[in-house]
């Protein structure tokens, strides 16, 4: 057998009893179908299974089929909509998957009776990475997270997305072995342990911890050796030695009542962030603690770091309050002292209603929706986490509470039941407030009316390119706003890989259409010159009832000048 | 984790309720000031309930400041089995809790022990206290052994614990196809069949692992046991995988009936356990949840699970998909043939009210199953209070006890699917500092009270409920009136689907005697069997049919056992052989509780001639008791 016939019979997944053949799966009433292949190293793989999954089902009862001898596979029965094609072939590697969390495949919007044909999917054997860890005394560290950083095109080190649920594979084991397989094709650093970093909030549950240190003795990352990883490459005794361990630390404080002064039970308490001149920045991790009976409380297990020491409310403590943060410095010592005041915060109620419509199952919608609200301080800066949240209640009433002082938006949670609802406007005391809400601290702002419309209109379009080529590596979306609204929520569509969209669930009305890049954080950067280019595409387009309209969007690169 | 009590998931811990179900309590208890405007100081008169609730979500932050709270200590070691000490555990500490109270002075509840593997808890409030060691490195918690395992694991403020690690075990092995393959990233699981004691369980186990690139799998932290080892798809999560529609294969290469046991040793590894991957197609079973409390947030999730506790804890789960009419769609793939029970839940997280469907047998036989419908159905509760009554005898004490420190079991049968024979499980609840209890999330069925005292001189002398006219028709189990409180004791109470069932009260009284002593065998010189209990029965005619005045517990290795919390008055005592197949995680409901056992009960222990008389506070020790 040929040394390609061998890589391809590892694909051969388990059906050694049936002749491999390409199912054609149906699903509910439709009529588009769906083929294509799946490539491994320029050849036809057989035997592999595809999925194709749609935006709100995801995996549940999405229809599968096995590739044939051709490595071909065939979808049937298909309704119109948004779907993603991919292969499921763990250890492989596909060139689409690698660079956005979450986005797997390719995306294909089908409209009714469409025979989208020709459709290839690529996989790739991923690289391996494996080693040991051990520490200054030569023994293994077990159960040490590995952490893997990927470097862009410029050689910057970034984050690497899981796409997989085995993540104990970044994990050492009993012996302090790790294997990290499956890896697409790229350069790549290894290291193991906590950086102290601005802006990292790390609470482990341990009270040791290791200071970070790179692939194979580098505590920084421009020491750090490289990993080069390429299609079926195997990386071993990639070994790390760590340095002597240090401790984390505990915070012990009290929760009182900036008022009155008196503790306060029952409150979780939290990190931070911190700008560079020491201001709570945002976020928010939860350390497990809460303040006891005499509103003490302790966090226990905080790397070393600078950090706010914020208070969040939440159901447990009764909510609807707010806490000024403070700033600590935790070194090589126990943080004792640590006093966190609360005080009211501001609220916001009013009423939900859903116009133009009088059908009691899109009425009865309203105990679906939630609310967001985001707030711009208007004041020193940030204290709490500046948001907050409320479901709708089943007669449209809702309370949002613990917000800080500032100007506040609205918008609407996202909860896929909730599609085809928008935010037409929002009025306070009748008279419209599409800035948002002014709230002054502690202020309970009632009388605001969340008006909401209901569409099942859509816009169907297609993104052509002219005078050139799209960047090698990016996805883009496409987004309608309504053109008498400010820009928030902007409903949208991911463009598929043939350039097509479709934007559902829209109320009537004129809309722009635009387009943008998703960011890939991999990828060549955009220039500045494509940037305005693409940002400069727009259409407007008018929906009434009954029909869906269509638009093409065209980029012209031909336009830029000195282009690469 | 998993408790000694079954699984969490199915029986809730009673620890959480809704919000609306809280703001009430605080209510009666009337323990909210209002300290900021514009909420106006308004009395507690239940015309005002509308507006003093929405105060109470406001405020309800300034719950009870328990100003001087007595607070005290829980200290301890975690050690390796030659008693050396393990440095930097994390050790967790949780509370029995029946409410929202802060229980924690700093709310501690995590802590790592020193460079001598010491550790401690300081400012706690006098409740029941769960410590529990972080499984680390590879060592797991040394497993109790089954005549401990009653008191253990309840720790009272002032207690000094002492946790054993052991060195975990670990399996290895590839998963191939017929073809001699690699299958990557299947899911492998481990699962025990038998304790390290060799007493059957009912699906414990440890985590399960991945394969790598190379087909290799390792488990490892593995309690020690007698272990099948399987492959199992996940559909629950965002990530298909294309094993999702195959039915698990056991090691070697076999269903679950034909499986090879792996023992596992603490500190051992097992190798070649490998497995020969059939991926055989299952069967679907799918349909739609229904039902739950008017309109369910978009957030509180389904989850429907598929169990096989016959032929040894088969469990699938589900993803499940959210339709437009407000139903849920759930389609579990990968079924073997197999008779099974299937239960929807929603909710139960986060003040998500919990729902759960009463579970439903369904066989499996060469064919999808479609169109199930699981309707979810709202959780009971049974709320009560413990009284201290004042004794003619009071015992000598050094410190006095609270009855927040004690705690209530409710214990019910659990009936598996097919014929495997029925169990008894526990749930366990704290008391408030006043020995109030709610005990929540409790499905339709008939629950025995048994409470847990924390100290030697008190014992439970009367059960009594409110309702004098309740009709218990519950779901499992015969119908009984409620009527007196020897009935409340004997027959449980039945609860109906969503009941909440309130004044319960179980009167404690002080005097309480004890016994201990060994258990001789049969005849002289011979072993006693591996499992025996020892039963205490009362031997006056008249508390012949009074079920607290028996008691049952298991003796140790050595034939040696310890019986508390003694009403005073005359028993009899007879050791009886536990059968071989109980599981050790699921004892039968005890023999009292059921006329025809406790008449059964009655005529051995009286045959054996072993009788007591316990007079208040006395201290019996060094009693033989002869097996039967």
């Amino acid at each position: 057998m040929s040394k390609l016939s061998f890589a391809l019979s590892i694909l051969v997944l388990p059906c050694a009893f049936h002749s491999v053949q390409a199912q054609a799966v149906e699903s509910k009433a439709g009529t588009a179908t769906v083929s294509g292949r799946v490539i491994l190293k320029g050849e036809p793989a057989r035997g592999v299974m595809v999925i194709l999954q749609t935006q709100y089902q995801g995996p549940f009862n999405a229809p599968r089929a096995r590739t044939d001898e051709s490595g071909r596979f065939h979808f049937t029965g298909l309704p119109a909509g948004r779907y993603s094609v991919s292969a499921l072939s763990p250890g492989y590697a596909s060139p689409e998957d690698s660079n956005f969390p979450g986005m797997r495949g390719k995306t294909l919007t089908l409209a009714d009776g469409e025979r989208v044909e020709n459709v290839e999917l690529e996989i790739k054997r991923g690289g391996v990475i494996a080693g040991r860890v051990t520490d200054s005394q030569g023994r293994p560290l077990i159960e040490e997270r590995l952490n893997l950083s990927k470097l862009d095109a410029n050689n910057q080190p970034r984050g690497v997305f899981y796409n997989s649920p085995n993540f104990d594979m970044y994990q050492t084991d009993d012996r302090g072995l790790y294997r990290i397989f499956g890896l697409p094709q790229g350069r790549y650093l290894v290291s193991v342990g906590y950086a102290e970093s601005l802006g990292s909030l790390t609470i482990t549950s341990r009270r040791e911890f290791y200071p970070r240190v790179f692939y194979p003795n580098a505590t920084s990352e421009s020491e750090a050796k490289v990993i080069e990883v390429s299609e079926g490459s195997e990386a071993t005794n990639i070994d790390i030695t760590v340095t002597d361990p240090k401790q984390t630390q505990d915070v012990y404080g009290r929760v009182v009542d900036a008022g009155s002064g008196q503790p306060v039970a029952g409150v979780e308490v939290g990190l931070g962030g911190v700008t560079r001149d020491g201001r709570y920045s945002g976020g928010y991790s939860g350390s497990g603690a809460r303040s006891g009976p005499n509103g003490e409380f302790r966090m226990f297990g905080v790397l070393p770091g600078k950090y706010a020491i914020i208070a969040r409310p939440d159901e447990q403590s009764g909510g609807g309050f707010i806490s000024d943060p403070v700033i600590v410095d935790i070194g090589e010592d126990t943080v004792t002292g640590v006093e966190v005041r609360v005080r009211q915060g501001a609220s916001i109620s009013g009423v939900v209603v859903i116009e133009g419509t009088n059908d009691p199952k899109i009425q009865a919608k309203l105990s679906l929706v939630g609310l967001a609200a985001f707030v711009r301080s208007t004041g020193q800066g940030p204290s709490t986490p500046s948001s907050g949240f409320a479901r709708v209640n089943a007669d449209g009433s809702f309370r949002i509470s613990g917000l800080q002082s500032g100007k506040v938006a609205i918008s609407m949670g996202g909860s896929p039941d909730m599609r085809g609802l928008a935010i037409a406007r929002i009025e306070r005391n009748g008279a419209p407030a599409p800035e948002g809400i002014e709230v002054d601290a502690g202020e309970q702002v009632t009388g605001v009316r969340v008006v909401l419309v209901y569409g099942t209109l859509a816009i169907r379009g297609e993104f052509r390119i002219v005078g050139g080529a799209l960047p090698a590596g990016y996805r883009f979306f496409a987004s309608a706003r309504r053109v008498d609204q400010p820009a928030q929520n902007q409903p949208g569509a991911e463009i598929d890989a043939r350039g097509q969209f479709v934007i559902e669930n829209l109320p009537p009305g004129e809309y722009e259409i635009r387009v943008a890049p998703f960011f890939n954080p991999y990828g060549q950067q955009l220039s500045p010159d494509f940037r305005r280019l693409i940002s400069s595409v727009n259409e407007r387009v008018v929906l009434s009832g009954g029909n869906q309209q269509s638009v093409t969007l065209v980029l012209d690169l031909s336009r830029k000048e000195g282009d690469r | 984790m998993r408790t000694r009590q079954g699984e969490k998931w199915t029986r809730g811990q009673g620890d959480k309720e809704t919000g609306r179900q809280g703001d009430k309590e605080k209510e009666r208890q009337g323990k909210v000031r209002f300290s900021l405007s514009p909420c106006p100081l308004v009395p507690l008169s239940s015309r005002l309930t509308l507006s003093l609730s929405l105060c109470l979500s406001v405020f309800s932050l300034f719950i009870p400041l328990i100003a001087n709270a007595q607070t005290g200590e829980i200290t301890g070691r975690v050690v390796t089995e030659d008693g050396a000490g393990m440095p930097n555990v994390t050790v967790f500490l949780n509370p029995f809790a029946t409410d929202r109270r802060p229980t924690t002075g700093g709310s501690q509840n995590r802590a790592a022990t020193d460079e001598d593997g010491n550790f401690k808890f300081t400012g706690l409030a006098p409740r029941v206290y769960s410590v529990v060691a972080f499984s680390t490195k590879g060592y797991v918690q040394r497993p109790v052994p089954i005549s401990e395992r009653q008191d253990g694991g309840y720790h009272r403020v002032g207690a000094n614990v002492t946790i054993t690690m052991i060195k975990g075990g670990a399996i290895t092995g590839r998963v191939t196809n017929a073809m001699g393959e690699p299958l990557i990233s299947v899911q492998v699981n481990p699962m025990m069949t038998r304790d390290a004691e060799g007493n059957p369980v009912r699906g414990g186990g440890g985590r399960p692992r991945f394969t790598d690139d190379r087909g290799f799998y390792r488990i490892y932290g593995l309690q020690p046991g007698t272990y099948v080892v399987f492959t199992r798809n996940s559909m629950t999560g965002p990530y298909p995988s294309p094993y999702d529609l195959d039915t698990p294969t056991f090691h070697p290469s076999s269903a679950r009936e034909t499986a090879t046991e792996v023992m596992v040793t603490s500190g051992g590894e097992v190798s070649g356990v490998d497995i020969r991957y059939r991926g055989d197609t299952g069967h679907v079973v799918s349909g739609t949840v229904t039902g739950g409390d008017g309109s369910p947030s978009p957030y509180a999730s389904v989850g429907v699970s598929l169990t096989n506790a016959a032929a040894g804890a088969f469990s699938g789960a589900t993803s499940t998909v959210r339709r437009d009419d407000g139903t849920t769609g759930f389609a579990i793939h990968g079924v073997p043939d197999g008779a099974y029970e299937i239960t929807a839940r929603r909710g139960g997280y986060n003040n998500e009210e919990p729902f759960a469907s009463t579970p439903r047998p369904i066989v499996v036989r060469g064919a999808d199953v479609g169109g199930v419908e699981l309707k979810l159905l709202p959780f009971g509760s049974i709320a009560g209070k413990f009284t201290l009554e004042a004794a003619p005898a009071v015992c000598e004490t050094k410190r006095k006890w609270s009855l927040e420190e004690a705690l209530l079991a409710l214990r019910f049968e659990v009936k598996p699917a097919g014929s495997a024979p029925a169990q008894s499980r526990s749930i366990v609840n704290g008391l408030t500092e006043k020995g109030e209890f709610t005990v929540y999330n409790l499905e339709a069925n008939r629950y025995f009270l048994e409470p847990r005292l924390p100290n030697e001189n008190w014992y439970v002398k009367a059960i009594t409920t409110a309702a004098a006219t309740s009709s218990p028709a519950g779901a499992r189990g015969a119908a009984a009136r409620n009527s007196s409180p020897a009935e409340v004791a004997r027959s449980g109470i039945a609860l109906k689907a969503g009941e909440k069932i309130a004044g319960v009260t179980v009167t404690v009284a002080d005097g309480a005697a004890a016994v201990s002593g060994k258990v001789a065998p049969a005849k002289e010189g011979s072993r006693l069997p591996a499992r025996l209990r020892v039963h205490l029965v009362p031997a006056e005619t008249g508390a012949a049919s009074d079920v607290l005045r028996y008691a049952e517990v298991f003796a140790r290795s050595d034939g040696s056992f310890a019986l508390n919390n003694i009403a005073p008055g005359k028993y009899w005592l007879v050791a009886r052989a536990a059968p071989d197949d109980e599981p050790s995680d699921g004892p039968p409901p005890p023999a009292a509780w059921d006329a025809n056992e406790r008449a059964k009960l009655r005529k051995e222990a009286e045959a054996m001639k072993v009788e007591i008389e316990l007079k208040p506070c006395q201290r019996i020790m060094g009693q033989i008791v002869k097996q039967y």
